[in-house]
């Protein structure tokens, strides 16, 4: 990955995180709320292949750590996985956009943002953090499919930006732009 | 050379995963030191963006809020202006009782919030995660405000400080699954610890010896016993029910924050740090 694409992909993360604290955050059903950070690396992942998207989601996941008081680290392993999923995918042809049905990218976005939550209660709860079984994962569940479905896109355009022609440089620029 | 490129992928995650494990098995023990300062640094630099976000769409919401509510905001409006004449009422009438107590406080060296500074704070977010309870303010390190420091408002406890940078700190509100607060209960020697559950749940106490007689109302303060990690006489919570389940070496008892945390626009940080 070049340093410019590092660099954008860094303002994507910070446009995301800030979205998720300045506006969804306020966005609750009960006392939960939808997290859209690890589209990120589930877009990285599924544009650039494992590598990249492990790497971007340890990195967005440390800095998401940064912002809470939970065990420090577990944003960030959270995040190396979901990547390194959504890299598999890629490697074994998923493409998202070309030849593919609609709703093939919102639905791997909900299926990312579900991983996300779930995974993250269940590696917290193992270790300790009690707290995490409290919370209601129903509302959590039906919140996170909806709105990680409807801003998966977004996200995947921004990456594919960020990311320059790193992202999907293996498909041919024609069948690219149709698919978007 | 595609086994090369896997066996580096598979490489690079175990690595990834490693570190990360290795930073959750010692993020406890350090949060004050490196990694408190990683925290500092990363929330520097995410604040000033997410208040851009946030003066972006608040005066949308606000727009629709007022809207949608502006009789409830009016009616409310006059409840605290009419709370506020009877406060400043009872100010008058207490202030001698307030500074006999503090001065009683002072000869035994028990901290008593009212004889502490505060630092008054406007909430940024709130419940960052869905997995822990927070509030993100306005007030950092620029404005004396250390990891630690108790905060209140809205009738009573909030949480404490966790992390903090220049301009903006986090606070673990009570109702989080990893605070423990020492309390007692109204003017008794019963004491307890104080566990948050998650946002939206009860409080409950540990510690209270079975069939304690314990009020349905009564309300919990802070204890402020040697090494506590806030003052006394804050209040906590109030009981909402307490029994002694069969076998039980402890009583079951549930108690509602005392302070509104569903609404809280500002808080107050006392500056003063737990001794060591």
């Amino acid at each position: 990955m070049t340093g410019r694409a590092a660099l954008r992909l860094a303002l994507v993360v910070l446009g995301v995180i800030a979205i998720q604290v300045g506006l969804l955050d306020a966005l609750r059903v009960g006392h939960v709320h939808p997290e859209i950070i690890w589209l990120v690396p589930a877009s990285v992942g599924l544009l650039a292949g494992p590598e990249a998207g492990l790497v971007v989601g340890f990195l967005a996941g440390l800095w998401l750590d940064c912002l809470l008081p939970t065990p420090f680290g577990l944003s960030a392993l959270v995040g190396t996985s979901i990547g390194y999923l959504a890299g598999l995918l890629e490697q074994r042809g998923v493409v998202v956009g070309a030849g593919q049905v609609f709703w093939v990218g919102p639905g791997l976005g909900a299926a990312a943002g579900l991983l996300g939550v779930g995974l993250y209660g269940v590696l917290g709860w193992l270790i300790g953090q009690d707290g995490f079984a409290s919370v209601d994962y129903l509302v959590l569940t039906l919140l996170e499919l909806v709105v990680t479905a409807s801003l998966m896109m977004p996200v995947l355009w921004s990456v594919r930006w960020a990311l320059g022609s790193e992202g999907g440089a293996r498909r041919p620029r024609r069948r690219r732009q149709a698919a978007w | 050379m595609a086994t090369r490129r896997t066996r580096r992928t598979i490489t690079t995650f175990v690595a990834l995963s490693l570190i990360s494990i290795i930073l959750i098995a010692f993020s406890g023990q350090a949060s004050s030191g490196v990694i408190g300062a990683v925290k500092s640094l990363g929330s520097a630099v995410v604040s000033p963006v997410v208040s851009l976000v946030d003066a972006v769409t608040r005066p949308i919401g606000n727009l629709f809020a007022g809207a949608i509510n502006y009789g409830a905001v009016t009616a409310e409006n006059g409840r605290l202006r009419a709370t506020i004449g009877r406060l400043e009422q009872q100010r008058t009438a207490t202030s001698f009782q307030v500074q006999q107590l503090k001065e009683l406080s002072a000869l035994q060296d028990v901290p008593f919030l009212g004889s502490l500074k505060t630092v008054t704070a406007a909430a940024t977010s709130i419940d960052t995660s869905n997995f822990a309870s927070t509030l993100v303010v306005n007030k950092g390190t620029d404005d004396g405000v250390a990891v630690g420091m108790p905060v209140v408002g809205g009738g009573g406890l909030v949480g404490q400080v966790v992390t903090v940078s220049s301009r903006s700190s986090t606070i673990r509100l009570v109702t989080d699954g990893a605070s423990h607060v020492g309390g007692v209960f109204g003017r008794s020697a019963t004491y307890g610890v104080v566990n948050g559950a998650a946002s939206g749940r009860p409080l409950d106490v540990d510690f209270v010896a079975p069939h304690t007689k314990i009020r349905i109302g009564q309300t919990v303060f802070t204890n402020g016993l040697n090494g506590a990690e806030y003052p006394a006489g804050i209040p906590i919570g109030t009981v909402r029910s307490a029994s002694t389940p069969v076998n039980s070496i402890q009583m079951s008892i549930q108690l509602a924050p005392s302070a509104d945390l569903d609404h809280l626009a500002f808080v107050d940080i006392v500056i003063w740090v737990p001794s060591q």
